[in-house]
């Protein structure tokens, strides 16, 4: 008789460390909403504001000198404003996909991380939609023009339009965004109503849940609808950034009327989304104390999703040359050789090195597990990814089809403030988050916690 | 006669989530059909004692996708086919592929508006006062307890199905009128 063999499967590592219930849990993920901010957290939020103080200058001083102040010059008129349209869209990605397509997947590790990615979703679209605004250069018309509402000259909007398309698809996205997490939030809001002390504070949480009290019917109907909200948004995340490629891929212009635009530009968005989670909960997880949701485990799952999208948007690096090669159009072929080459081969390497070599180091189990090192490589993953938007849009427009019109794009010292001001508004609001509400999905930890009892209890 | 009679809820707190289940099936089996429970998170098991109607969300949304459709669709036809057609290189006016896009958008749109708004209406929300947040330990529901809610008839009643759920292992008992 043949000798019963042991399972040979890894032991799966816990995602919830140390004996845990439901009160241990209240306390230690609500423990940073109690407890008044230490020093680090009122000198970063004091470094956002005078950041935001830039901001708004810098929008006040193109709003009211028009965007002639902007580095953007024929044929690069498309600039900073854009590529920071698309980088910030792209960062929002990862939020939705891990609320989303991890949710339908059932991968119980999203748990701990969908608040914070949720949060950075909502912020980082806010960065986003400034820029389009900004770019219509009279930000005070452009709803109305954006809105199927007739002209002065009778004139609808052009549906057929890319760009068109994109209003629906940011402004769906952006609105889907917030109320998933806002569902998401609506439990954790009441338990923070019902567990404060502070008359004022119970009366703000309490406002904000709606009078939600966990009945058996409120939550059939809200487990209902969370799990459609996150099968819509499946679709949604990859439609979103499928239109943003479609900006440039149905435009004739060489370097981007590509097939591969929209899947190309889908991975690169989720590579950067995971890559800006990953630069943000490395910190807070410590300084939050949040170890114990927030393992290494989920870490290292998060850096294998960055090394396999950074090799799928190499592939499409590759791909690109591929194309125009095989294409034997002499307009493709030029502006690829001068993506190597031509003025800003800098920025394309710097490209190459954050994008596709570094990440390449958490093939070793060594690099996935070392906290400072998959820090950096998170930042330098965003900044390899805005480099991919810089290339993508000057690097295709500044040498077009006529010689003649070709132009060098520089940006000016607005350029960055509208860019720095940027990150700083949303380094703001993820301190206000991280202040005010629970890092962590709590009611969603708690569930996790009990099924992981469950099957502890019927495995023993 | 006691006006409040048809009103009256025995609310029994639990720590543990096994003893609200048992407690609910014990409860249901001396004919005490309405049940509420209370719980900070939706444990399938605790879900299932109590038994809660099934949503109608899928059946709303579906509902909303197919105006979303309708909506996007009947605008850009009208907007760029029939009120103003305008010749682009002679591309048709009425031209269905391009709005796969915008349609999709609005049906996404119409859907998760619906889902989110029908979660609030049919939970009974926003409701900021209930009378079962003057139940002392009722705040523990949202964070760690779970809480069976008996419905009796009358107080004779409600005062032995509370001493029941004590001794079914129930942290406190109460009775609230709504």
């Amino acid at each position: 008789m043949a000798a019963i063999s042991k399972p040979t499967h890894p032991v799966e590592e816990p995602l919830i460390l140390g004996p845990q219930d439901n009160p241990s849990l209240t306390r230690t993920l609500y423990n940073n909403i109690w407890h008044p901010p230490k020093r680090g957290w009122w000198i970063l939020f004091g470094i956002c504001l005078l950041g935001v103080g830039m901001y708004t200058t810098s929008i006040l001083i193109v709003v009211t000198q028009g965007i002639g102040v902007w580095g953007n010059q024929i044929p690069v008129g498309w600039a900073f404003d854009i590529i920071n349209f698309v980088w910030w869209i792209g960062i929002g990605h990862a939020g939705t996909l891990i609320s989303a397509i991890l949710l339908l997947f059932q991968q119980k590790w999203r748990t701990s991380i969908n608040r914070f990615a949720e949060a950075m979703t909502i912020f980082a679209v806010m960065c986003a939609a400034v820029y389009p605004i900004l770019h219509t250069g009279r930000p005070w018309f452009s709803a109305y023009w954006l809105f199927p509402w007739p002209n002065t000259m009778s004139l609808w909007p052009q549906f057929k339009s890319p760009l068109m398309w994109d209003v629906f698809a940011v402004s769906t996205y952006f609105l889907t965004s917030l109320l998933f997490w806002f569902m998401g939030l609506i439990p954790d809001l009441a338990g923070l109503r019902d567990a404060t002390e502070n008359r004022v504070a119970r009366t703000i949480y309490g406002l904000f849940a709606l009078g939600w009290r966990g009945s058996a019917q409120q939550w059939t109907h809200w487990h209902t609808a969370y799990n459609l909200l996150a099968a819509f948004s499946t679709p949604l995340v990859l439609s979103v950034h499928t239109i943003v490629s479609w900006d440039f891929a149905v435009g004739l212009m060489p370097g981007w009327h590509a097939t591969i635009f929209p899947p190309y530009f889908v991975a690169g968005a989720v590579f950067s989304g995971f890559a800006m989670v990953m630069s943000l909960m490395v910190p807070a997880r410590h300084f939050l104390n949040l170890k114990h949701v927030v393992t290494m485990k989920h870490l290292e799952n998060m850096n294998k999703v960055i090394l396999t999208t950074s090799m799928i948007v190499g592939y499409g690096y590759l791909m690109e040359y591929f194309c125009a090669f095989y294409s034997g159009n002499r307009f493709e072929n030029y502006i690829f050789t001068q993506r190597l080459v031509g003025a800003y081969w800098p920025i394309y390497w710097t490209l190459v090195a954050c994008n596709v070599v570094i990440p390449h180091l958490f093939w070793f189990k060594r690099a996935r597990t070392n906290i400072p090192l998959m820090w950096i490589v998170s930042i330098f993953v965003n900044v390899g990814m805005w480099t991919e938007r810089f290339i993508i849009i000057v690097g295709s427009l500044y040498n077009d089809f006529l010689p003649s019109k070709w132009h060098i794009y520089i940006p000016r010292p607005i350029d960055f403030g509208v860019f720095f001001g940027s990150i700083f508004f949303f380094g703001m609001l993820f301190l206000l988050f991280l202040r005010f509400l629970p890092p962590v999905a709590v009611a969603e930890m708690k569930e996790l916690n009990a099924e992981m009892k469950h099957h502890e209890a019927e495995a023993a | 006669m006691d006006t409040h009679a048809s009103k009256r809820w025995v609310l029994a707190r639990f720590d543990q989530e096994k003893d609200f289940v048992a407690a609910a099936a014990k409860v249901r089996s001396q004919g005490y059909d309405n049940l509420d429970g209370f719980m900070p998170y939706p444990s399938h098991e605790a879900l299932a004692a109590v038994k809660p109607k099934p949503s109608p969300i899928p059946w709303m949304v579906f509902g909303a996708a197919l105006c979303g459709f309708t909506f996007a669709f009947s605008l850009m036809y009208f907007c760029n086919a029939f009120d103003w057609p305008i010749n682009i290189g002679g591309r048709p006016a009425f031209s269905p592929t391009v709005y796969i896009p915008i349609c999709f958008e609005c049906v996404v749109l119409f859907s998760v508006l619906t889902s989110f708004l029908g979660t609030i209406l049919l939970g009974g929300m926003p409701m900021p006062y209930h009378p079962f947040f003057t139940s002392e330990g009722f705040n523990k529901a949202s964070t760690d307890s779970f809480i069976l809610a008996v419905h009796t008839p009358d107080t004779s009643k409600a005062t032995g199905v509370g001493d029941e759920l004590k001794g079914l292992g129930a942290f406190s008992v109460e009775q609230v009128d709504e």
